[in-house]
C-alpha cells in the first residue's frame, strides 16, 4: 500500500476543524435537550415513593417523528428521548466523518478500515437492534 | 426527586472525570452507585451504565480532538476486531450461564493486575520493537505530552495479540452487556506497549463506538429510564470534558496507578455480580 503524498495540511486542518466544531455542538445540543427534559419531569412529575421508578416512565422505542414532534411541544420524556439519540449519534458520526479525514490524507487503507467499522456498527444498531 | 437528580448528577460527574482519565466508561461508579446507593435496578443501572459509556467517549471526543494524543489508526484497527466480537457475543448470548461469565471475565482482569505492578513506575515504554504488522499498519505515532513538555514518539508492537484481546473483549460485552474499557487499555498498554495517556484516550474513543452499537438494543428493551439516564448523560459530559482536561496534564505513571485501582474494583464488582450481588 502506497502512501500517496497527502494534500495540504491546511485543508486538512480545516476539516478536522470543521468536524470539531459539529462534534461540539452534537454534544452541546444533546446536553441542551436532556437538561430542558429534565427540569421540565422534575417541576412536573410528582415524588416516585421508591426505586425502581421504571414501568410507566421507561423510554419506549417510537418512530423519530412522533419523537421530534414530542420535542417541540416541550413533553419533558421526548425532549429527554431526542436528547439521548443524540448523544448516540455522536461516536457514529465520529466514524463516519473519519472516513473523510482518512480519504483527505489519501490514505486509502484506513479509510477503508474505518468504512468497514461504520458498515458492523450500522449493521448492530439496525440489523440486530 | 430533585435531590436524587442531584445526588445521581455528582456521582456521575465523578464517573465522567475518572472514565476519562482511565478510557474507562465510567459504568465503575455509575452501576454501583445506582444500585447499592439507590437502590435501582440492576437492569436500567446498566442501561445508564451503556449512556454513561457513550457520554465519556463524546465528552472527551471534544478535548482530544484538540488535543491528538488519541491514535485514531490504532483505534479504528483494533474496533473491527471489538464491533465483530460484540456481535458474535450478541449471538451466542444465552449459551451460557451470565453467572459464570462474570465471575470468569472478574477473574481474568485481577490476573491481569500482575504485570501492571511490574510497570507502575514506568513513564514511557522503552526499546519497543515495532512488529510487522505495526509497520504495514503504520500504528507507532508521536503525540506531545504537556506534563513532560516535550514530544513523545512511541512504537506499536504484538499487533496480533492486542486484535485477539480486543475480539474477546467484544465477545464479553456483547455477551454481558459491559463495556469493555478495560480490556481495550490492556491490549494497548500491556500488549502493544503504547505509552499508557495513549492507551486510555484511544480506549475512550473506541468505547462510545463500541457503546453506540450496543445501545439499540437496551433501547429496545426499553431500559433506559429517563429519569436515570438524563443526569447520568449530563453529570458524565461535564465530568468527562473536565477528567481529559485533567489527563493532559497528568504523568503516565499517574494515570496507570489509577487504572490499576479501577481495575481492581472492576474485577470485584464482576465476580460480586456473578455471585447475584447486584452491583
Amino acid at each position: 500500500m502506497t502512501r500517496v503524498k497527502p494534500i495540504d495540511d491546511t485543508t486538512q486542518q480545516a476539516m478536522a476543524n470543521v468536524i470539531a466544531v459539529l462534534l461540539t455542538s452534537g454534544v452541546l445540543l444533546s446536553a441542551a435537550l436532556l437538561a430542558t427534559g429534565l427540569v421540565i419531569l422534575v417541576a412536573t412529575t410528582p415524588a416516585p415513593s421508591q426505586f425502581p421508578l421504571a414501568g410507566s416512565l421507561a423510554l419506549h422505542p417510537q418512530s423519530l417523528g412522533d419523537t421530534i414532534g414530542g420535542a417541540v411541544a416541550l413533553n419533558p420524556l421526548a425532549l429527554i428521548e431526542l436528547g439521548l439519540l443524540v448523544l448516540i449519534a455522536t461516536p457514529v458520526f465520529r466514524v463516519a466523518a473519519s472516513i473523510v479525514l482518512f480519504l483527505l490524507d489519501n490514505d486509502r487503507l484506513y479509510a477503508a478500515i474505518t468504512a468497514a467499522v461504520l458498515a458492523v456498527l450500522l449493521f448492530s444498531l439496525f440489523g440486530i437492534g | 426527586m430533585l435531590t436524587l437528580v442531584l445526588v445521581i448528577f455528582a456521582g456521575s460527574v465523578a464517573a465522567g472525570l475518572v472514565g476519562a482519565l482511565a478510557g474507562l466508561g465510567g459504568g465503575v461508579v455509575v452501576v454501583p452507585l445506582l444500585t447499592i446507593g439507590l437502590g435501582v435496578d440492576i437492569h436500567y443501572a446498566i442501561g445508564a451504565s451503556i449512556v454513561s459509556i457513550i457520554a465519556t467517549s463524546s465528552g472527551a471526543a471534544v478535548a482530544y480532538v484538540r488535543e491528538r494524543i488519541t491514535n485514531l489508526r490504532v483505534g479504528m484497527f483494533l474496533e473491527l476486531a471489538t464491533t465483530t466480537g460484540a456481535i458474535v457475543g450478541a449471538l451466542l448470548a444465552g449459551l451460557s450461564g451470565d453467572d459464570v461469565l462474570f465471575v470468569v471475565f472478574g477473574t481474568v482482569l485481577a490476573i491481569s493486575v500482575v504485570p501492571l505492578l511490574a510497570k507502575l513506575g514506568e513513564e514511557i515504554p522503552d526499546a519497543v520493537v515495532e512488529d510487522s504488522w505495526a509497520r504495514r499498519l503504520r500504528l507507532s505515532g508521536s503525540y506531545y505530552d504537556a506534563a513532560l513538555k516535550r514530544l513523545v514518539e512511541y512504537r506499536a508492537t504484538r499487533t496480533p495479540l492486542a486484535l485477539a484481546i480486543m475480539g474477546l473483549a467484544g465477545v464479553f460485552s456483547g455477551l454481558l452487556g459491559i463495556g469493555s474499557g478495560a480490556f481495550k487499555v490492556l491490549a494497548m498498554d500491556s500488549a502493544m506497549r503504547l505509552p499508557m495517556k495513549v492507551s486510555t484516550t484511544t480506549s475512550t474513543f473506541m468505547i462510545g463506538v463500541t457503546g453506540a452499537a450496543s445501545a439499540g438494543i437496551y433501547w429496545s428493551r426499553g431500559e433506559v429510564n429517563p429519569l436515570i439516564a438524563a443526569p447520568v448523560a449530563l453529570g458524565v459530559l461535564v465530568g468527562a470534558g473536565l477528567g481529559s482536561r485533567l489527563l493532559e496534564h497528568l504523568r503516565n505513571t499517574q494515570v496507570r496507578k489509577l487504572f490499576v485501582l479501577l481495575l481492581l474494583v472492576i474485577a470485584a464488582e464482576m465476580v460480586l455480580r456473578g455471585f447475584g450481588v447486584g452491583v
